[in-house]
């Protein structure tokens, strides 16, 4: 089979894979279009806060409300086009902990996409649609910033969801760690919520590598703010490496894996 | 002969089943090792997150004598402690309806809502106190002081206690509406960030501007999260009373309103199934 036929087919089974998904999520569109619109009013409420910080305070280190709004855009996007699409990584330590991987493991694929698409969140759909008010209304960007937006959001979901992926690899290694997988989340999405612009080099320094939360919150601003196609590379090639990081975590993991680990988690 | 069913030995031996579920929730929440190390480490990283956001903030702007970033920092670590201890226990009512568990709860002596809120005091609890003694290390650690008026700190340590029980309360009826909306996530969000907002659990409510930060004080949510981190503000005999006053108020209104909940649910459960 050569290269070509084989990409064609994998990107096949992805669709496919996608297909099934968003119709499941969308199987209750009553539902759906709840969880959506409570989103959407969640991340008004959230922006609320830096509405009353900034009627106090007239900047952040540089920053106002416009960035924040772009911000918060910017990270509504990527959470919410990751949970749309790949709901399925929420999940993750807990179906290793359960030995739920084995029915993965069965098929003829590689285990990750089948995992990652196995469920969609609805609400996510909510969180794209905010991310649009946050940024022509809220942030003050024009229509003519939006692919660059786009681009530098979808990569900053990329880098999101690989980050999850990595950190629900956890139970591969540590038995008994699905509840510690979801406390790290709740980190990430808790950094990545706020001006990453007030830390100091050290910190910044974690969040450019350790922890990624920069390329999913300040470098995609930064980008945005500066119109620069050097930092808008940056957070497309992190998408990359931290992409590639999170597969070679999961296979590592995978070897160590066996069908029985729920007795590991038991002990 | 006594009967054992009814008056003062009925009344012992509910108060001994709710202590059991009070402490089944501590030795559970202690037992979860991983999760509280996480629990723990979040708390930190909110703290240092919000110590360089009020370090990076002109707070001279403000023109209010004695508001300096330390002062913020401590009002923070009370309610950021208060909001991470009480967690998301919603999510278990929600799974005891969806999964149909709650039909054998319901027909036990002890009534499910106070079985379960006992075992969730007794989780909060450990929660609270452990998460205390983490943010005064880390207060310590970051301010170099420990900016919490001796005076106030019984006050403080009422008014938490009313407070996270209050927010139980509130999760008890968010978990109970899983039999009306199936999924009360959506629900959660928006209860959730009403109570940053509403709370005050970033910003002193002190701050906001009129009317809006009146409103906000007179709210259940101000009772839950603002009330307590309050009395590092203004530790005036005065507002302290006034604050557990209200406190006191909204916990008799919305425990009622969990009562009737609770009711409701069950009648529905009786008339509809699970």
């Amino acid at each position: 089979m050569s290269a070509r036929h084989r990409l064609w087919n994998h990107l096949s089974y992805v669709a496919a894979l996608l297909r099934v998904n968003l119709a499941g999520g969308l199987a209750r569109p009553l539902f759906a279009a709840t969880s959506a619109a409570m989103m959407f009013a969640n991340n008004l409420i959230l922006f609320l806060l830096w509405v009353i910080y900034f009627a106090d305070f007239s900047s952040l280190r540089g920053w106002g409300l416009q960035d924040l709004a772009l911000l918060l855009g910017i990270v509504a996007w990527a959470f919410g086009l990751t949970v749309f699409l790949a709901g399925g990584l929420r999940d993750l330590a807990t179906t290793i902990a359960d030995g739920g991987l084995d029915v993965h493991l069965g098929r003829p694929r590689h285990p990750l996409p089948g995992l990652l698409l196995s469920r969609s969140i609805p609400s996510g759909l909510g969180d794209m649609a905010s991310a649009f008010l946050f940024w022509l209304w809220l942030g003050g960007a024009g229509i003519g910033d939006l692919p660059l937006l786009l681009a530098v959001s979808t990569a900053a979901a990329i880098v999101l969801g690989a980050t999850l992926v990595i950190t629900q690899c956890l139970p591969f290694w540590l038995p008994g760690s699905a509840a510690l997988s979801e406390e790290l989340f709740n980190m990430l999405l808790l950094i990545v919520f706020y001006p990453q612009n007030a830390y100091g080099f050290l910190v910044r320094l974690v969040l450019f590598t350790v922890f990624p939360a920069a390329y999913i919150g300040l470098l995609p601003v930064e980008a945005v703010r500066d119109h620069s196609l050097i930092q808008a590379l940056g957070v497309l090639a992190a998408a990359v490496a931290y992409g590639a990081l999170a597969v070679w975590v999961f296979e590592r993991g995978l070897r160590r894996y066996a069908s029985g680990n729920r007795i590991l988690e038991l002990r | 002969m006594p009967r054992s069913d009814s008056g003062a030995p009925r009344a012992f031996s509910t108060l001994g089943a709710l202590f059991a579920f009070i402490a089944l929730g501590w030795r559970r929440a202690a037992a979860n090792r991983a999760g509280i190390l996480g629990l723990l480490a979040l708390y930190w990283l909110i703290l240092m997150i919000f110590w360089a956001l009020w370090q990076a903030t002109p707070l001279h702007e403000l023109r209010r004598p004695g508001i300096d970033a330390t002062r913020l920092f401590w009002y923070m670590a009370v309610t950021e402690c208060v909001i991470l201890a009480v967690g998301f226990p919603y999510r278990a009512v929600e799974k005891d309806i969806q999964s149909g568990e709650i039909a054998a709860a319901l027909v036990r002596p002890l009534p499910y809502a106070a079985a379960i809120l006992a075992e969730w005091i007794g989780a909060t609890g450990y929660r609270l106190a452990l998460l205390a003694v983490g943010g005064l290390l880390a207060g310590i650690w970051a301010t170099g002081t420990v900016a919490i008026p001796l005076a106030v700190v019984p006050a403080l340590v009422f008014s938490t206690v009313i407070a996270t029980i209050l927010a139980l309360l509130c999760q008890l009826q968010l978990g109970y509406a899983a039999a009306w909306v199936g999924t009360p996530a959506p629900l959660f969000w928006i209860w959730q960030k009403l109570t940053f907002v509403l709370g005050g659990l970033m910003i002193p409510l002190t701050f906001y501007p009129a009317p809006f930060g009146s409103l906000a004080m007179a709210s259940p949510f101000a009772a839950m999260v603002f009330a307590p981190a309050s009395f590092l503000l203004d530790g005036s005999p005065r507002a302290i009373l006034a604050t557990l006053a209200l406190q006191l108020l909204w916990l008799a209104v919305i425990g009622m309103a969990t009562l009737l909940v609770a009711r409701a649910a069950a009648a529905r459960f009786a008339e509809q199934g699970i």
